[in-house]
């Protein structure tokens, strides 16, 4: 006997038919943007400094209390963003995003926006969604990478969760099975967010944004070497990379303690690297330990200066992990070891 | 759908045997050798429409249809593939799979570069809920030419999973059947059309609202939204609108500040997907608030949105209500005043 058709629809014997699940009718699909954005207009971004930290809030809202203290959250899932037409070199503009409340950053440099945020057709989806609580703050500050001032739109997608909705009085078990999905949240996010790693360089010109590498001129010839440091605060679990660049590039990538290297040569990028709308997903997840560092060789395959901004995208673990062989690279095919040792809540 | 490989629990990865059993294939209309030719509308408002294509499962296999493609011939008029639009029905449930005639472009994706309408389309649309059609069963397309630019020249074809009748003896094809006949009656792909049309002057607002059927629940998952600029204009017009919408039940806004077109709507090749989804309760009515955002010298635009999803049947379990009796007429019977 089928007693649920799909995640929507549950079997209720005692009105002996199949009614809506409740709970899931009070997690409404959501968009969450710029606070202060008026109505449908754009953001301007200029070069260096950029924009001041622009928020990103999430309101509270609740009926007499009946959110049981999770007011109204927001889980973020994915990213979009739309801007103009730009032809400037490595169009268009870098991100930056801090969670205020908490002290938090979601990346150790700017990362460039094609390497973090997509479209609604190709929204770049975080590999660890983010529960953005209520009368939280993300700020955002935004850098035009070169040229004139850009227009441009930044929208995080996801669901908005209500468990204070009246609707649920009448429906306790339903409103239990919320309070218990949002529980779960709540203990996760202190110990894992989405997290961005670029390189550590920082350009002396005062004009490129942090994060980003010049390749020195000549195809073949210009060699650059820099590298990335995992804080000492958490883990970092990359399920991908990315890149934005004026030219061809080759690369190979170091870990530095171990010397482990995810390529036996130099890979083209036009080969292996994607960018936020389709990125490149590794076949397994790539779990480097706290206080480990990464080194990027770069080769330029242009005659002229290349302008990379490379970007590994996952999910920072701000929690010690357990068994030593976790801290291992992980294989390449996924067995059952490779399953994350937290508890996920239920995927919706 | 079925799923190519199986988790087993011990952490194995096995290939899913239903998968010997199934041959992929495709659905054209019996008249599929030329393409579907609509002369132009009588006028703006005045649509002229084809006689009902008609596409019909094989006779030798039952047939679960996942995905539409489309396109239109070169040389068809831009504005044509953006206001042809077409109706589905399923013959053998006498059930429609949308609300109203809905752009053809929101329904039909495409298998390659070439998408409907020369909109590269990519993908093909795939249902949200798949079709399962048992032998020569039929559907319904009836397409409308809105356009007063020009003729149509539109092909499509369904994709489909072939269930062999020599494979319908195996358990797993056929509990996988049985379960996929219980789902059809309970759930069906399903596109929500706005309310009438919408045509918006330049930087003005208007209101599209969308209208749930009266006694099913609609799932929505996903949506397709497409503009046409009337008139030399300027702005934005990639972007075309802007949006705030509004939950159908509650009223609650589903974003802080209007999102533009491309961050939240797609194509039938690449709709937007909802995060999650959301369940419209019958009769309800969905409000989405639009912004025009081309500005320039007498410029409109009109705008059409779907949503795509699927459509719940609530209906009491059949499987597990008594039958009731078929009342038979007997003429030989009292009525008839036999002793």
């Amino acid at each position: 006997m089928l007693r649920q058709v799909d995640k929507f629809l549950r079997y209720n014997p005692a009105h002996r038919q199949f009614e809506p699940v409740r709970w899931r009718r009070e997690i409404l699909p959501s968009w969450l943007t710029i606070r202060d954005t008026d109505s449908a207009l754009p953001i301007s971004v200029p070069v260096s400094p950029g924009t001041p930290p622009l928020t990103i809030f999430q309101p509270y809202s609740s009926v007499n209390g009946a959110d049981q203290g999770f007011g109204t959250p927001f889980e973020m899932r994915s990213l979009i963003f739309q801007d103009d037409v730009d032809g400037t070199a490595a169009a268009n503009f870098t991100v930056m995003l801090k969670e205020v409340g908490e002290a938090r950053e979601f990346m150790n440099n700017p990362v460039h926006i094609r390497t973090i945020a997509g479209s609604g057709q190709f929204p770049a989806i975080l590999r660890e969604p983010y529960m953005f609580l209520s009368q939280h703050n993300v700020s955002a500050k935004f850098v035009k990478v070169a040229g004139p001032t850009t227009q441009m739109r930044f929208y995080a997608a996801g669901a908005q969760y209500y468990p204070w909705s009246p609707t649920l009085i009448q429906y306790p078990a339903d409103k239990r099975e919320l309070l218990k999905l949002l529980s779960q949240w709540m203990n996760r996010r202190k110990s894992v967010t989405p997290f961005w790693l670029t390189t550590d360089n920082v350009p002396q010109d005062g004009l490129t944004p942090p994060g980003s590498v010049t390749i020195p001129a000549g195809a073949g010839t210009g060699k650059f070497q820099t590298t990335a440091k995992i804080g000492d605060d958490g883990h970092f679990e990359a399920y991908g990379w990315c890149a934005v660049s004026t030219g061809k590039f080759a690369l190979d990538l170091v870990e530095t303690k171990t010397k482990q290297t995810l390529m036996n040569g130099q890979v083209s990028n036009v080969n292996s690297v994607g960018s936020s709308f389709l990125p490149t997903l590794f076949p397994s997840p790539y779990l480097i330990p706290a206080g480990y560092r990464l080194r990027w060789n770069f080769l330029n395959l242009t005659a002229a200066p290349n302008l990379v901004f490379f970007t590994l995208f996952g999910r920072k673990i701000y929690a010690p992990i357990s068994q030593v062989a976790e801290t291992l690279q992980r294989t390449a095919v996924p067995t059952p070891a490779d399953s994350p040792t937290m508890l996920v809540p239920s995927p919706l | 759908m079925i799923p190519r490989w199986i988790n087993g629990k011990d952490g194995s990865v096995s290939l899913n045997d239903l998968i010997r059993y199934v041959k992929g294939g495709f659905l054209v209309p019996e008249q599929s050798r030329t393409p579907l030719i609509i002369p132009a509308a009588v006028s703006a408002t005045v649509p002229r429409s084809a006689p009902s294509l008609v596409i019909e499962a094989p006779s030798d296999s039952v047939a679960e249809i996942f995905s539409f493609v489309g396109e239109q011939d070169t040389g068809v008029d831009p504005d044509v593939a953006a206001r042809m639009t077409c109706q589905i029905t399923d013959v053998a449930f006498r059930r429609r799979l949308m609300n109203k005639h809905i752009p053809a472009q929101h329904i039909f994706g495409g298998a390659g570069v070439n998408g409907s309408g020369g909109v590269p389309g990519y993908f093909p649309l795939f249902l949200r809920e798949s079709i399962l059609l048992e032998q020569q069963q039929t559907m319904l397309f009836d397409f409308n030419n809105n356009s007063i630019a020009g003729p149509t020249a539109f092909r499509f074809m369904l994709e489909q999973r072939k269930f062999q009748s020599t494979s319908l003896t195996r358990d797993l094809v056929t509990n996988y059947i049985k379960n996929q006949r219980f789902r059809k009656t309970l759930l069906q792909p399903y596109f929500i059309g706005q309310d009438g049309n919408v045509n918006l002057p330049v930087g003005r607002q208007g209101l599209l609202t969308f209208t749930n059927t009266r006694s099913s629940y609609f799932i929505w998952l996903g949506t397709a939204a497409t503009f046409i600029v009337n008139g030399a204009g300027g702005g934005n017009l990639v972007e075309g609108f802007a949006v705030t919408m509004f939950d159908a039940k509650t009223q609650r806004p589903l974003q802080n500040q209007p999102v533009v077109r491309s961050c939240c709507t797609g194509s039938a090749g690449l709709p937007y997907q909802n995060p999650t989804g959301l369940i419209l309760e019958p009769d309800t009515c969905m409000q989405w608030q639009v912004q025009n955002l081309v500005t320039g010298g007498g410029t409109s635009i009109d705008i059409f949105v779907t949503l795509i999803g699927a459509l719940s049947y609530t209906l009491e379990n059949p499987f597990e209500t008594p039958m009731r009796g078929v009342q038979v007429a007997d003429p030989s019977a009292a009525s008839y005043g036999a002793p």
